[in-house]
């Protein structure tokens, strides 16, 4: 009978270990067959027809990255095709950057690939077709491998990093006028990321201050070191650079006289503008190069294909070098149109109540027939006062050149929203200048008086009481603008009015029209 | 049901006629006639001496050394009474035999000689006619470590489930009877304590989600003597008897002798089993591809989990960890317990006490549940004719829960299950020193559980008074006036906070919600009298009778209160009324309900051969509308409830006596109606509830009322076959019942005009139809001796009748159809057959989906092929393509039950098993979706991602913008188990030291084996009590397997 109780207890024990064991789970989460889980490198390593391309991994040490658990595509060559690619590769940096040029970053399906390009573990791109099953145009054989940490496909050929435009002018273009005037632009520069802030005194930050390398092109016009955008940059000839130098040396001058020679600082200034008219975004291949291109800037420049001396494909973009490629004056310095609507606030007058700007009523009307869809009404006055100093609008940067100026406005209220009366409505069009800015933001808070003699002194009827379809025909001729220097310019239009007449200032556009010397 | 109305017709009929033709046999018979007989013990076959043999009322006498005896007898249809201690006292039916072998059945032992438990009265086992099951307390020995009587029950009572809702220390189990058969209100049955109802319905809602507040708790297992669970019509209890009927009386003295039991155990709770999810560097390459698919919206934290593998990263040290989150906030815990039971008196006065503490440390960290109860039953006896018992119950539990397992961004256990393993329970710095600081919510928007449980509190606090008197007026002889009335006194506390430390802040239209203050209490008293006649008498042998007649009310009073605000200032102010004004909530409610029954109930049987059953009651309640269909009286509307059985002992019959191994042979059959009055308190009243429309405050009615609203009405037909034989070595019951719920409530559409969606009405008809069948088997008698049970029961559901015909219920992403001809809560979805291979498969299925925007999208390879249903109508897989994909009702459930004993030593087992239910697993389908960026199983590496991959787990693309993880059967599972509920080995000391009377050492384990293919932490669980959410596993934290070792001391 003893022998009977152990024995149904040692069973149940058993029972008991067998339930250790949870067998559905297990079938569940089993891996299949059809999984491969190695890493990528595991993968690589494994296939004798990789073990130069797993060799240079392992130099450059991006082996370590393959065998994580962050996920990487990778496009192999094989030891075939990297013998035939021959023996360019000097240095480690060089190294890298090949071996980067066949590592993509997550897992990329060519099923389910989106897009062109393809970013590699260098920031370069290449062109991923994922129809034709090409990169960069070579081709990517039946091998692929979805395992673990990512996707290796096997490459015919290999992919060779191309430098940037950057690279490219600063390392590789002859020098000339232009490309030194480029490199010129190149310093060193502080860098509040890479800086440590050690303390705080007065309101700022101290940093123990990290200078980097940076060129200012790079960093205000366009980031030529940047994989991520691409560009097309026109390098024109020493003659054709002294030659717009000379065209345009009268319009942006922001510190000397424009009838006197630019001194250093406004040449800066002039070339910086004359580099400006050659880069456009977007690679141009040089049989796709259209006949016209518009700057970042917006300035129209005809390409002439005959001046074209040789070209560049770079990894972002082309570089063109061409004898000459000038730019006319009425493309560079344009008729401009300041819409009234672009008011982001008012800029009031100190009152004994403080600065109550907001108390004067501005109406943004909707108007189809007005420039830009809409025009602007400010009513100015309330009882025995006017509130602000009229509109102030901002004509942008202006080259230093003489304007006839226009406006286009139109009075369907009487004179005033608030307080209409017969009187008619008179206002007038000056300048001002930002006499205090915001620290960081560097926008104007408040501006000084009229510039004396700027535009005109006297008031103006506004009689046209609607909209024609002619817009010109709508225009005022107020007077001429002679701006001096090569700044952002404020104009102010201002109601006539005095304390007992309340009167508004209205508008839909002020036309500024260049006259050239 | 007409079949069985003319089988149970027919039977009547039948035993009516033979106990009219028997009666004409015995007229005339002489009374001076001697039996004789010889008593053995039923086991060893040996004589019993000193046997006490009584012919009742009439003669008296004991066996001898040999067991013999010889005792006169009135007639030989007369009936015996051997009784002795040790043994269950026998009633011994003549039926003409002047010779008698009785076997007695060893006490410990359950037998048909056994009494049932009518409340009452009792009746011997073998007499009832009616479908019921008694059970005497303990079932298996010890059965320690429950927290709670209803989670044992099951494993006694063939035709009662008991599934456990959690794991949550004493959070107990939902209880059906027969299955369940109704749509919208309670299944769960009718609870009797000591003659008073004791209710577990009416305890509001818990604001902790995924936890439920556990009336049952307040019963000690240990203070339950007996529990009759009535599956048949108990007509007595009217419109609250649908669901069936469990009575429990408690321990009382039944002797002077002064008996002191001390008891007491400690356990361990082990770990519970976790999901198996993806690790550290596992889910950080998942996470990258879910990032990728994600598109440029978080291509920030795509560049910082990549950059921030490499050493030298300042958050190198954070994101580059491999914690398992799971047991962050799991762990293995302690668990004990202590009783105190006195019993004694004198022979006025006889008084149980008992007093028991226990102390339960969940396995969620930062959880515990400690209880107290106390209980005192005294019988006084102010004369022979005047008597008082009284009862007297309190109990308190106060609970600490760390976590339940439910979705939501507070939960611990939720929220470890999603959280990047990457990650780190504490901020490291950049050198990689752990600082005792807590992380907060991580970038991915999940929050840090054990920030959580650092500063987090989820309490509830319970007491229950639960007491009675009961005064009993012996008339005369035969007759008894009792009255019994009673007390019954809840309230629930619920104390909530929840850090915003940790925690991500969720998103309102009115603002955000940082941190979280909620309280809640709900308060329930009852008053219960039940005023009641006795009449009980036997004429000479041949007529039993036994007739009660009472009236019973029952006066309810239930209030919630609730309150919860938002976003207060800090973590360290943690009360209502600090939070955003414009967050904040309160609620409540006021329920009364009232209900005054009369009843009737008559039992008579004829020479203990016939036995006939008679109950009924008019029942009137305040939730029945003025204008229900019902007997209008007393300005009210009361429900008639009847029912009928009827019994045949064959065994009592002269022809079975040759029979010698037939120890007992019962047919039965029973008919009744009974209600369901679960109708909420005021669905058929017009009421009015206050509304904030823009700070104006104004009344509005609150209902579509139904002043025809009645009870659901239930009608059970049941036949049934006791059997014994082998001196009892094997006994079986076998129920097959029938019941039909008519005026089944049922929400329909509302006129458009009344303001209301819709309209509660009595209108379905739902149709339940089943086997129960218990078996008992003594496997082995001596010297080993070996007793299994078996339990198993079946049943099936179908609506037979539903106004909309058909109707679906969004629950928890699934969609539950109840339809006319199908079961009750039945899982309708999509098929599926696998997973895309290649493009070339997809391409040749062709099938498409329609996006929110209407546009067609295609599913390619990669994508779950799901079954295009109506391929002759579109390609597209849309809601028509829908069907029954599984059925939570089980094809049979049931229990085992094991009992060796050998000399001192016993071993019991107590299994439970449920076989061929489907279980919609919702927290597998949240861990395998790979929707989101929430932790998955292991399972997703075999995720497709590659043409030509052969998998059955589709590609991870976050927002499943096809619809790969919509509800299919992709997440229905087998549901059946095989559980070891329990087992326990237990040695009575043969030595007494220091003057006790009994010493037992025992060691017993919970849960400690579960068999099953079902891929959940848990096969058994219960998320309500409704239809409707049966079979769906929330994925709460499973029962927790518990190791103890105890002692009982007797002294």
């Amino acid at each position: 009978m003893k022998n009977k109780l152990i024995s149904v207890v040692s069973s149940l024990a058993l029972l008991v270990l067998l339930g250790g064991c949870n067998d559905s789970w297990e079938e569940h989460t089993r891996l299949s067959k059809d999984v491969k889980d190695v890493t990528v490198l595991q993968l690589l390593e494994g296939e004798s027809r990789y073990t130069d391309f797993v060799a240079l991994l392992k130099e450059t040490g991006l082996h370590k990255d393959l065998n994580s658990e962050l996920l990487f595509t990778v496009f192999a060559p094989s030891n075939e095709a990297l013998a035939a690619h021959g023996g360019q590769l000097n240095g480690e940096e060089a190294k890298r950057l090949f071996v980067a040029q066949h590592i993509s970053e997550d897992r990329i399906l060519l099923d389910s690939f989106e897009g062109e390009r393809l970013q590699m573990l260098n920031r370069k791109y290449v062109a991923l077709d994922a129809e034709a099953h090409t990169v960069d145009g070579k081709a990517l054989n039946e091998q692929v491998s979805v395992v673990r940490n990512g996707v290796v496909y096997g490459l015919e050929g290999v992919l060779t990093p191309l430098p940037n435009i950057w690279n490219y002018v600063s390392e590789v273009a002859e020098s000339s006028k232009y490309v030194d005037y480029l490199n010129s632009l190149t310093g060193l520069y502080f860098d509040p990321e890479l800086s440590e802030q050690v303390g705080f005194e007065d309101d700022q930050i101290v940093y123990d201050s990290v200078f980097v390398s940076r060129n200012l092109f790079n960093m205000e016009v366009a980031d030529l070191a940047e994989e991520d955008s691409v560009y097309t940059l026109f390098l024109i000839g020493d003659a054709a650079f002294d030659g717009e130098f000379q065209k345009f040396k009268g319009y942006f001058r922001a510190y000397t006289d424009k009838n006197l020679e630019p001194d250093s600082r406004d040449s800066a200034l002039i070339r910086s503008e004359i580099s400006r008219n050659y880069i456009f975004k977007g690679a141009f291949a040089p049989d796709a190069l259209p006949a016209e291109l518009f700057t970042i800037d917006g300035v129209r420049v005809s390409v002439d294909a005959a001046q074209i001396t040789s070209s560049f494909e770079a990894s972002n973009g082309y570089v063109y070098h061409l004898e000459s490629c000038p730019v006319a004056l009425e493309d560079k310095i344009p008729v401009v149109t300041i819409e009234a609507e672009q008011l982001a606030r008012y800029f009031g007058v100190a009152t004994s109540a403080g600065n109550d700007d907001g108390a004067a009523q501005g109406y943004l009307r909707s108007n189809p027939m007005a420039s830009g869809g809409y025009d602007y009404v400010l009513d100015n006055h309330i009882t025995g006062r006017k509130l602000v100093n009229g509109l102030i609008l901002s004509g942008g940067k202006l080259p230093s050149v003489r304007y006839q100026v226009y406006w286009r406005a139109v009075n369907n209220f009487r004179t005033s929203m608030r307080n209409p009366n017969d009187n008619v409505l008179r206002q007038r069009l000056g300048t001002v200048s930002a006499i205090q800015r915001d620290e960081e933001t560097g926008e104007p808070i408040s501006f000084g008086p009229p510039n004396t003699g700027s535009i005109s002194t006297s008031f103006y009827d506004v009689l046209l009481t609607e909209y024609s379809d002619d817009p010109l025909a709508d225009e005022t001729y107020i007077g001429v603008f002679n701006n001096s220097t090569y700044e952002e310019v404020f104009f102010q239009l201002v109601p006539e009015g005095e304390s007992t007449r309340a009167m508004a200032a209205t508008l839909d556009y002020i036309r500024l029209v260049p006259l050239f010397n | 049901m007409r079949f069985l109305k003319r089988i149970f017709v027919s039977f009547v009929l039948l035993s009516t006629m033979g106990a009219m033709l028997s009666a004409q046999e015995q007229t005339g018979e002489a009374a001076d006639i001697e039996v004789s007989g010889v008593v053995y013990d039923a086991v060893s076959g040996l004589p019993l001496a000193f046997a006490d043999i009584t012919c009742p009322t009439f003669s008296s006498d004991f066996s001898d050394i040999d067991g013999a005896f010889t005792i006169r007898v009135r007639s030989l249809n007369d009936v015996l009474l051997v009784s002795m201690s040790g043994y269950h006292t026998q009633e011994v039916i003549l039926a003409g035999r002047s010779e008698v072998a009785v076997y007695l059945q060893e006490g410990e032992r359950s037998s048909f000689q056994g009494m049932v438990d009518f409340g009452d009265f009792s009746q011997r086992a073998a007499y009832s006619p009616r479908s019921v099951s008694s059970v005497s307390m303990p079932f298996v020995s010890s059965l320690s470590g429950k927290e709670s009587p209803e989670s044992v029950l099951a494993g006694a009572v063939s035709g009662l489930q008991a599934p456990s809702r959690s794991g949550i220390s004493g959070v107990g189990s939902d209880l059906f009877i027969h299955g369940r058969r109704s749509l919208n209100t309670s299944n769960a049955p009718l609870v009797i304590v000591d003659g008073m109802i004791y209710d577990i319905t009416a305890y509001g809602n818990s604001m902790i989600e995924g936890y439920t507040v556990n009336a049952f708790a307040g019963i000690d297992v240990d203070d339950i003597e007996q529990v009759t669970v009535l599956k048949d019509a108990a007509a007595i209890y009217g419109a609250k008897g649908a669901n069936g009927v469990i009575l429990i009386s408690t321990a009382r003295a039944r002797q002077q002798a002064t008996t002191i039991d001390f008891s007491m155990y400690g356990g361990l709770n082990l770990m519970p089993e976790t999901y198996p999810l993806l690790d550290g560097p596992q889910y950080k390459t998942h996470l990258l591809d879910m990032l990728a698919s994600a598109g440029s919206d978080y291509s920030e934290i795509r560049e910082l989990v990549r950059e921030s593998a490499v050493s030298g990263h300042p958050e190198y040290f954070n994101y580059n960890n491999n914690t398992n989150w799971q047991k962050e906030v799991f762990r293995q815990s302690y668990t004990s317990a202590y009783r105190l039971g006195i019993k004694g008196g004198d022979d006025v006065a006889l008084y149980s006490l008992s007093v028991g503490f226990l102390q339960n440390d969940g396995v969620v960290e930062a959880s515990d549940y400690s209880r107290f109860n106390l209980r005192f039953n005294s019988d006084i006896k102010f004369s022979e004719r005047f008597t008082l018992n009284s009862n007297i119950a309190f109990s308190y539990h106060d609970k600490n829960i760390g976590g339940t397992g439910a979705t939501s961004v507070d939960d611990v256990v939720d929220q470890a299950r999603r959280k990047a393993p990457f990650l780190y329970p504490n901020m490291r710095n950049q050198e990689g020193y752990i600082s005792s600081v807590l992380s907060d919510y991580d970038l991915l928007g999940v929050s840090n559980p054990v920030a959580i449980l650092d500063n987090h509190q989820l309490r509830d606090m319970n007491y229950r008074f639960f007491g009675s008197f009961n005064f009993d007026f012996k008339l005369n002889q035969h007759l008894y006036l009792s009255n019994l009335i009673g007390l019954s006194f809840d309230k629930d506390r619920e104390a909530i906070f929840l850090p915003s430390y940790g925690v991500r802040p969720q998103e309102t239209p009115v603002g955000i919600i940082t941190n979280q203050m909620k309280a809640r209490v709900a308060r329930h008293m009852a008053l219960n009298n039940d005023l009641r006649l006795r009449y009980q008498r036997r004429y000479g042998f041949e007529h039993g009778l036994n007739l009660l007649g009472g009236v019973r009310m029952n006066l309810n009073d239930n209030e919630e209160d609730w309150g919860e605000d938002f976003t207060s200032a800090n973590d360290m102010i943690r009360t209502l009324g600090n939070g955003l004004a414009i967050l904040r909530q309160k609620g409540g409610y006021l329920g009364e309900w009232n209900s005054l029954t009369a009843y009737f109930s008559g039992d008579y049987d004829y020479l203990k051969r016939y036995f006939l059953h008679v109950g009924m009651s008019l029942d009137g309640s305040s939730r029945f509308g003025a204008e229900a269909d019902g007997v209008k009286m007393m300005d009210g509307v009361f429900g008639f409830f009847p029912s009928v059985s009827a019994g045949w002992l064959l065994t009592s019959e002269p022809f079975l006596q040759n029979f010698q191994a037939l120890d007992l042979l019962k047919l039965r059959a029973g008919y009744g109606i009974t209600g369901n009055d679960d109708i909420g308190n005021y669905s058929a009243r017009k009421y009015y509830t206050t509304q904030n429309l823009w700070s104006y405050q104004g009344v509005v009615q609150g209902n579509l009322y139904n002043p025809a609203l009645k009870w659901e009405t239930n009608t059970k037909v049941n036949v049934g076959l006791d059997v014994a034989v082998l001196r009892e070595r094997l006994s079986l019951s076998a129920d097959l019942y029938q019941n039909t719920t008519t005026d089944m409530l049922d929400w329909v559409p509302a006129s458009e005009f009344s303001g209301f969606d819709d309209v509660l009405v009595n209108d379905g008809e739902v149709l339940t139809q089943g086997i129960d069948l218990g078996l008992q088997l003594q496997v082995l008698n001596r010297p080993l001796k070996w007793d299994v049970g078996l339990q198993v029961s079946t049943y099936n559901t179908e609506v037979k009748h539903l106004s909309t015909k058909t109707k679906e219920t969004e629950l928890y992403g699934a969609t539950v159809l109840t339809e006319v001809g199908q079961p009750l809560g039945v899982f309708y979805g999509y098929r599926t057959v696998g997973v895309f291979a290649t493009q070339a498969q997809a391409d040749a299925a062709d099938l498409s989906t329609r996006l929110p925007n209407t546009s067609l999208e295609r599913f390619n390879a990669g994508d779950v092929h799901f079954v295009n249903t109506n391929p002759g109508t579109d390609q597209v897989i849309d809601e028509n393509d829908r069907v029954v994909i599984g059925d939570p009702n089980p094809d049979f459930f049931g229990s085992f039950t094991s009992r060796m004993r050998w000399k001192g030593l016993t071993l019991d087992a107590l299994l439970t098993f449920s076989v061929g239910n489907d279980v919609y697993n919702y927290q597998r389908r949240q861990l395998e979706s790979m929707s989101n960026f929430a932790n998955q199983t292991t399972a997703t590496l075999n995720r497709w991602k590659y043409e030509g991959q052969q998998t059955d787990i589709p590609r991870a693309t976050y927002g499943d913008v096809v619809g790969n993880n919509r509800f299919s059967d992709r997440w229905i599972e087998d549901g059946s188990f095989l559980r070891l509920k329990n087992v326990t080995l237990s040695y009575r000391l043969p030595v007494r030291p220091l003057g006790v009377q009994s010493l037992e050492v025992f060691a017993a384990a919970n849960n400690l084996l579960t068999l099953t293919e079902y891929k959940g932490l848990d096969p058994e669980f219960s998320a309500g009590g409704y239809s409707l959410v049966q079979g769906i596993d929330l994925g709460l934290i499973p029962q927790t397997r518990t190791l103890m070792l105890g002692v009982k001391i007797g002294l």
